[in-house]
């Protein structure tokens, strides 16, 4: 801004200078010589950054810093989303007839949430169903995997 | 013929944008509306899950990074902090989340009349000043008879309008650094108000649009208000510089630089703002569709895997992204009100001094001076370039607030 500033204050310089020779010279005879000789200077100080701004536009860089979201309060939002998914699953068992299920949903919380794994703990479940021939711990698998979309080896079942 | 033909298709224009404008703010209502009347809706059912709606927001308004957004309350006086509502931003959103009522008219009345009448007042002296200096040239030349030649007579207009010039450009550089001021206040706002509204949208399961409009942030709270500060406001100053100095002689002639200056303003501001609307657009309208149609059919899987629970899971998740686009809408509205209060000082100075001007070049006319009137009438039609500048950042920042206010309420 500094060199700006000098730049505006030369010109004014100039001109101020050559209107005051104006004044006192005109209709001398140096009057006419002078004044083309501040008009060239004139247009040399208007033109004189003109080198140094191209110069300048070349080697510039601009350096523009980078917008950040705000982390914790993602962090605090999706793990509220994956207790709600804890819930849903629990839900879903008990509408399936499973009783004192325990779910725990081990997630890496950013922007997205990516489920690594699932602990289905089954030590103190009540059926309210007729279990038969089938086996509750793959059952309970293929059931948390289905609802939440992931792969059955990312559910671990606790018995 | 061509002029009438050119003037139509700039009325056009203007009225294009207006109307653009006017759906634009009348949508935005809308959509806030029904954002909050469907939120509003799950909050009956969802009264029997933990916490329910209103405690959710509350506890997204506690955890949100609060000492930033305190920090834009502190250049506004008494007046313009009665319009925001509070010294709290915090205390603000959560009267607009109530639907409490947010600047009166009289608060609102009281701002606008106050500040137009204290730059006035503060105009009367630089008014006077140079009616004042006006009149004794005046007086001076009638008086002189055989007492003077025509070199002192000229000497003595040289000297008057240079002591108009010096008031002048002191008032100019007032405005010039008040302008640069209020841009640097606008960028702090942008650069703090739009991180936690792309995080409350991330929030809320438009991650896709809160990725796309990361880069426009960055565009207008750095780029853009960079190209102001270095470029469009030195070229106005210049743009001024020579068309005052090109006055104070008939010798040396200045104008056509000035308008040189005053075309290569306009040319930089049109095609900067002219870009980032258009990038701006097209990213709006991608980047929500996609985030739309991505949660939609997630939501109906669920819904239809398990018909029974899928109500429950999709209920507590909706209130998490229910809670999120309530409190980001809120934040928008907030902005928007700041925005309105940092901007009307300037842009009732500028006006008036814009006036002042236009009334002094009018009643110096009789007087007679060679060259104060033109420069007073050229100086006040300038000022417009500097009102478009801050009316032109104001009106993108406004525009990218309604679009991420709109975003994301139809994922509800």
């Amino acid at each position: 801004m500094g060199a700006f500033t000098s730049w505006i204050l030369s010109i004014l310089g100039v001109v101020i200078i050559g209107t005051i020779l104006d004044i006192f010279l005109s209709g001398k005879k140096l009057g006419k010589q002078i004044r083309s000789v501040l008009s060239a200077l004139l247009v040399l100080m208007i033109i004189s950054p003109i080198p140094i701004l191209l110069t300048n536009l070349r080697s510039c860089e601009a350096d523009f810093g980078q917008i950040e979201l705000d982390d914790s309060f993602l962090e605090f939002a999706n793990s509220r989303k994956v207790a709600a998914l804890e819930r849903g699953l629990v839900q879903a068992f008990i509408n399936e007839g499973w009783n004192n299920i325990k779910v725990d949903i081990i997630a890496t919380i950013d922007v997205n949430i990516r489920i690594s794994f699932v602990t289905i703990d089954l030590t103190n479940v009540v059926l309210n169903f007729n279990t038969g021939n089938i086996n509750i711990i793959e059952r309970a698998r293929n059931m948390a995997a289905d609802f939440l979309n992931i792969e059955r080896s990312q559910v671990l079942v606790i018995e | 013929m061509y002029n009438v033909k050119k003037n139509s298709i700039k009325k056009l224009i203007l009225l294009l944008i207006i109307l653009l404008f006017t759906f634009n703010f009348v949508q935005t209502i809308e959509s806030f509306m029904i954002g909050y009347a469907r939120t509003s809706h799950i909050e009956i059912n969802a009264n029997q899950t933990t916490g329910g709606l209103n405690q959710n927001v509350e506890d997204i308004l506690n955890n949100i990074n609060n000492g930033d957004l305190n920090d834009l309350l502190n250049d506004l006086d008494g007046y313009g902090l009665g319009v925001f509502g509070s010294r709290n931003f915090m205390d603000t959103l959560r009267a607009i989340i109530a639907g409490e009522d947010i600047g009166d008219f009289n608060s609102v009345f009281g701002f606008l009349i106050n500040i137009f009448f204290s730059d006035l007042v503060r105009m009367l002296p630089f008014i006077l000043a140079i009616l004042g200096i006006c009149a004794t040239f005046s007086i001076i030349s009638s008086v002189k008879g055989g007492f003077s030649s025509d070199s002192v007579e000229n000497i003595i207009r040289f000297a008057c309008v240079s002591l108009i010039s010096v008031i002048l450009f002191s008032q100019i550089f007032s405005i010039i650094s008040s302008t640069a001021s209020v841009v640097n206040n606008l960028t702090r706002q942008i650069n703090i108000v739009f991180p936690l509204i792309l995080t409350m949208m991330a929030a809320s399961g438009a991650v896709s649009t809160a990725a796309s409009y990361t880069p426009a942030v960055a565009i207008l709270g750095q780029i853009l208000t960079t190209i102001i500060l270095t470029i469009a406001l030195p070229t106005f100053i210049l743009s001024i510089v020579f068309d005052v100095v090109g006055n104070l002689s008939d010798t040396v002639r200045l104008k056509k630089l000035s308008s040189f200056f005053s075309s290569t303003l306009k040319w930089v501001m049109g095609t900067a703002f002219f870009v980032f609307l258009a990038f701006l657009s097209v990213r709006g309208i991608t980047a929500s569709v996609r985030d739309t149609i991505s949660l939609r059919t997630a939501r109906f899987a669920i819904n239809n895997y398990v018909p029974i629970i899928g109500g429950y899971l999709s209920e507590g998740m909706n209130l998490i992204m229910a809670g999120s686009t309530i409190v980001k809408n809120a934040i928008g509205f907030a902005a928007i009100i700041l925005l309105l209060v940092t901007i009307a000082p300037l842009v009732i100075n500028i006006m008036v001094l814009s006036l002042s001007l236009s009334l002094l070049g009018a009643i110096i006319e009789p007087f007679n001076i060679n060259g104060v009137s033109d420069i007073l009438t050229s100086v006040s039609k300038s000022l417009k370039s500097l009102l478009s500048i801050i009316l032109g950042i104001s009106f993108l920042y406004f525009i990218f607030l309604m679009l991420t206010i709109n975003t994301g309420n139809m994922l509800i």
